[in-house]
């Protein structure tokens, strides 16, 4: 009989302390119990909020290192638990966790990688998010040498395999080029699947989402850790 | 003709053969870091530098073209080359430092972890 595989949700969270007790709640009711949070050096009780929740465990970057370094820290520590599978899923409330069973299933039939993508069911999507999205994935596909249709979506799942392999460098919004460009070093086996995103006006009008100025941020380091 | 050709000429050429062969070489055995936009920017830059070693009229011509005819605009002209490849240099120094923070950040955050996890 094939072992229960161990699945670990990363939450990185930055600032998220009125939405983070809902997003976690909705994670633990669609089945999900081991859960990290990795509060990103918010200024808030982002970290006490997520601690408060049954079975979570939060943990806190001492100062903000970006989305990148977050995640990464996350699944660091999903290692340390010995996990097989390991889903990130953005703090902000926007991604549905009940796409996490699709991908689970995905990996089990044999992907290392399994990116959530937000153009496959761009329902909602603003117009100048899809344009924005575009330009990201034509210069991953420049820079990394792989056409993605979301290579800027934080909802994916990752194989035991995929996280021992995928050795990242950046710590902002350029993370998840960056992995794109480590599926295609290490030839992982990848799949993308439509995700529900849920533009709520509390996840539109967080400061530090990717706009303009920081596609430009993100360029220049993809350029420059390429 | 051989015997035309300057000592300059050689070493420059050497030294962008040697550079076009490894990081094609470093590309195709698919080493860390390495892409297809860095071989791209290496066969530009080391290539021009063969060409414009061995050919240097053709620099002239470019030169003239772009109005850079005058001796005191070509070097303005490679003073901004210059500062442009100083603050690209300095940019990823910076990178750098900031990923040497970030791993400080984590391993404390990890630690704090483990010594939850042992107790």
């Amino acid at each position: 009989m094939q072992a229960k595989k161990k699945i670990y949700i990363v939450v990185p969270a930055f600032n998220e302390e009125s939405v983070i007790k809902d997003v976690l709640k909705e994670i633990q009711q669609a089945g999900y119990n081991d859960i990290i949070v990795v509060d990103d050096g918010s200024s808030d009780n982002t970290q006490a909020v997520a601690q408060q929740a049954t079975g979570v465990i939060a943990l806190k970057l001492s100062i903000n290192r970006g989305k990148g370094a977050a995640v990464k820290t996350g699944i660091e520590a999903a290692k340390m638990f010995g996990a097989d599978i390991v889903i990130t899923i953005d703090g902000d409330g926007q991604h549905n966790p009940s796409d996490i069973s699709q991908m689970i299933k995905l990996i089990h039939e044999g992907n290392d990688v399994v990116l959530g993508s937000r153009l496959k069911n761009p329902v909602g999507m603003p117009k100048y998010k899809i344009l924005h999205n575009q330009i990201g994935n034509f210069f991953v596909w420049i820079i990394y040498g792989l056409w993605v249709t979301d290579s800027q979506s934080g909802f994916r799942a990752y194989s035991k395999k995929a996280i021992d392999l995928i050795d990242t460098r950046t710590d902002r919004y350029e993370y998840d080029s960056e992995v794109i460009r480590e599926i295609s070093r290490n030839k992982l086996r990848y799949t993308e699947i439509p995700i529900e995103v849920r533009y709520t006006q509390y996840s539109m009008g967080k400061k530090h989402k990717m706009n303009l100025a920081n596609g430009a941020k993100t360029l220049i380091k993809m350029i420059i850790s390429s | 003709m051989i015997s035309d050709i300057s000592i300059y000429q050689i070493i420059l050429g050497t030294i962008s053969i040697f550079f076009l062969v490894q990081r094609s070489l470093r590309f195709i055995r698919k080493e860390r870091g390495q892409s297809l936009f860095k071989l791209l920017a290496t066969i530009i830059i080391w290539g021009s530098i063969f060409i414009f070693s061995f050919f240097p009229n053709i620099a002239h011509t470019i030169s003239r073209n772009l109005g850079l005819g005058e001796n005191l605009n070509t070097l303005i002209f490679s003073g901004f080359v210059f500062v442009f490849l100083l603050i690209f240099k300095l940019l990823d120094q910076i990178e750098k430092l900031e990923r040497n923070i970030s791993e400080i950040v984590r391993k404390e955050a990890l630690r704090e972890l483990n010594n939850l996890k042992n107790s």
